[in-house]
């Protein structure tokens, strides 16, 4: 395991509050592989080399150019670069959950490595970017790299299998991996991830962003009284594979297009 | 944030089972509470503990017979890191049933403190003679959870030292430094709120290492603890109500801690007059904090 350097949320904040609205080429040309105010946590693996940074950084930014970086980039190419990148987040930096739960391991990636790649994937609006996009205090899961390690760390998938990262919408990836008290069990995300896309099959007339939201309704539901970890597998399937039938059903169809 | 206290079906009476204490696998020895010798995420949990049910009471009691499957599981969550994971899953037959569950918890997805689980739960329903029994697979008809502090009881508040002078950010000739941001009260209290200590400055080190120590670090310590304390508690009674209330009903967020600590320094009042009370007279309030923290107040006179 690896130890990545941790900046200092109160550095953070300052240079979140600069880059808010900065070009992008500025950024990038600012980014570096150390900070002064950074540092490590003392045990739990091997410094990472600042050449392992810029390692990860140039990925980060092969897979932001495949999506149009630096220029504006459409919900697919954002969907798209996503996917990619929290695959090479998870594969490049082999942190441990309890580095990853640490706010300042983002923080550095995002505020001092490659802040243009955060001002490219959240340009905001006439504020700029969300001070969380760098910093990601408010949730870790709000930071632009934190989120997509923990959804690759949590919907692994086994070699040969269809990776649900590409296929998951921003709203169906939030629903299953960032809900209090359901979220952090690889096996039950992805029991979700695959109990959606089959309910998809079935009912193409349902709309994907209400399916996803009345499942977790009742799942949520169901977490108050059930302990999803103490089921076996086909138990577990057939119980998320329920909620997810029961949801489409409930849901009005869209009416097909009439051509006349 | 709503939470379901009564389960919506009969439960086992807890005094149907009996769970002894969890154990290290390799030591046999029990597990402390507060703190395992030489934990770090590279080191791997491997835990036990012996449970004995009267599976006939406990079937009654949830209005469940023979034919429906139970079972005991083992389970673990990490408010830190946010991860889940089971162990031990045993079918449950007979008339009594004495076993033990087991958990293997990869030190890689822990940090500060992990919940160890044991659950009774509904694993299929066979009859369905008994309108108030359990019907869904995986309801929880009896659970017993245990919190342990991986990294100790001096590690269950985050402290770093850090060089303040070599960091360049911070004022070479201070003692200490409180991170947090009572702006998001939803953080998780271990990975967003951090004492940084400075490892240059003499007496703040000397104080805090010494073992055992002096009165002079022990009045160090207090004025640490009591200055953490304020910066929290007042950060608390200032932040938006509604955000910060809401926020509390995780427990492992930054307000669910602190809450627990307005609850000690503050023992017999809401928290609701307490933000009335810093509102109206907010240094009498601090001056209360010395108080409730008894500042200065155990040390021995020479």
């Amino acid at each position: 395991m690896k130890l990545f350097p941790k900046l200092p949320i109160t550095i953070a904040r300052d240079i979140a509050a600069q880059a808010a609205r900065a070009p992008i080429s500025d950024l990038a040309a600012a980014g570096a592989v150390e900070h002064e105010a950074a540092i490590f946590s003392p045990v739990g693996g091997a410094r990472a080399h600042p050449r392992d940074i810029a390692q990860l950084r140039d990925e980060l930014r092969a897979v932001a150019v495949a999506n149009r970086y630096p220029i504006d980039a459409t919900e697919a190419e954002r969907v798209a670069f996503d996917a990619e990148a929290a695959r090479q987040l998870t594969s490049h930096m082999n942190i441990s959950a309890s580095e990853a739960a640490d706010t300042r391991v983002w923080a550095f990636l995002a505020c001092v490595a490659v802040p243009d790649i955060v001002r490219w994937r959240f340009p905001g609006g006439p504020a700029g970017t969300s001070e969380d996009r760098f910093v990601g205090t408010a949730r870790r899961l709000r930071n632009t790299f934190a989120r997509l390690w923990w959804r690759s760390h949590l919907l692994s998938i086994e070699d040969g299998a269809e990776d649900p990262l590409g296929r998951l919408g921003e709203d169906e990836l939030v629903q299953i991996t960032e809900r209090t008290g359901l979220a952090g069990s690889p096996r039950v995300a992805t029991q979700l991830a695959d109990s959606f896309f089959e309910a998809v099959d079935r009912y193409p007339r349902v709309s994907r962003s209400i399916l996803m939201r009345e499942a977790m309704k009742r799942i949520r539901r169901l977490a108050a009284f059930t302990e999803f970890e103490a089921l076996a597998d086909e138990a577990l399937v057939t119980l998320i594979d329920e909620v997810f039938e029961a949801s489409a059903r409930t849901i009005p169809r869209a009416r097909p297009k009439v051509i006349s | 944030m709503t939470r379901v206290e009564t389960a919506p079906y009969l439960r086992i009476d807890p005094a149907r089972v009996e769970a002894g204490p969890w154990l290290d696998s390799a030591t046999a020895l029990p597990i402390p509470a507060f703190g395992i010798e030489g934990w770090d995420p590279t080191v791997d949990l491997e835990v036990e503990r012996l449970i004995s049910i009267d599976l006939e009471g406990a079937r009654n009691d949830a209005g469940l017979d023979a034919r429906d499957e139970l079972v005991v599981a083992a389970t673990w969550h990490c408010p830190a890191t946010t991860m889940r994971g089971a162990g031990s899953r045993l079918r449950l037959a007979g008339r009594e049933m004495e076993d033990r569950v087991r958990l293997y918890i990869p030190g890689r997805e822990l940090a500060g403190r992990v919940v160890l689980r044991t659950v009774v739960t509904l694993a299929a329903k066979v009859q369905d003679n008994q309108p108030l029994a359990a019907m869904i697979p995986g309801s929880v008809l009896w659970v017993d959870s245990t919190m342990i502090a991986l990294e100790g009881r001096g590690s269950r508040f985050p402290m770093e030292w850090l060089d303040f002078g070599a960091a360049g950010w911070l004022p070479d000739g201070a003692g200490w430094y409180l991170e947090w941001s009572p702006e998001h009260p939803e953080a998780p209290a271990l990975g967003a709120v951090r004492l940084y200590l400075n490892e240059d400055h003499p007496a703040v080190r000397a104080a805090v290492v010494a073992s055992p120590p002096e009165v002079h670090h022990r009045a160090i310590r207090d004025a640490i603890e009591f200055d953490v304390a304020r910066s929290l508690i007042v950060g608390a009674l200032r932040a938006d109500a509604a955000s910060w209330d809401e926020a509390a009903g995780d427990p492992g967020s930054i307000a669910a801690v602190v809450n627990r600590l307005l609850s000690v320094v503050f023992p017999t009042e809401s928290l609701e007059g307490l933000r009335t009370r810093y509102k109206a007279t907010p240094q009498r309030l601090e001056t209360r904090i010395q108080d409730g923290l008894r500042l200065f107040r155990e040390l021995p006179l020479p």
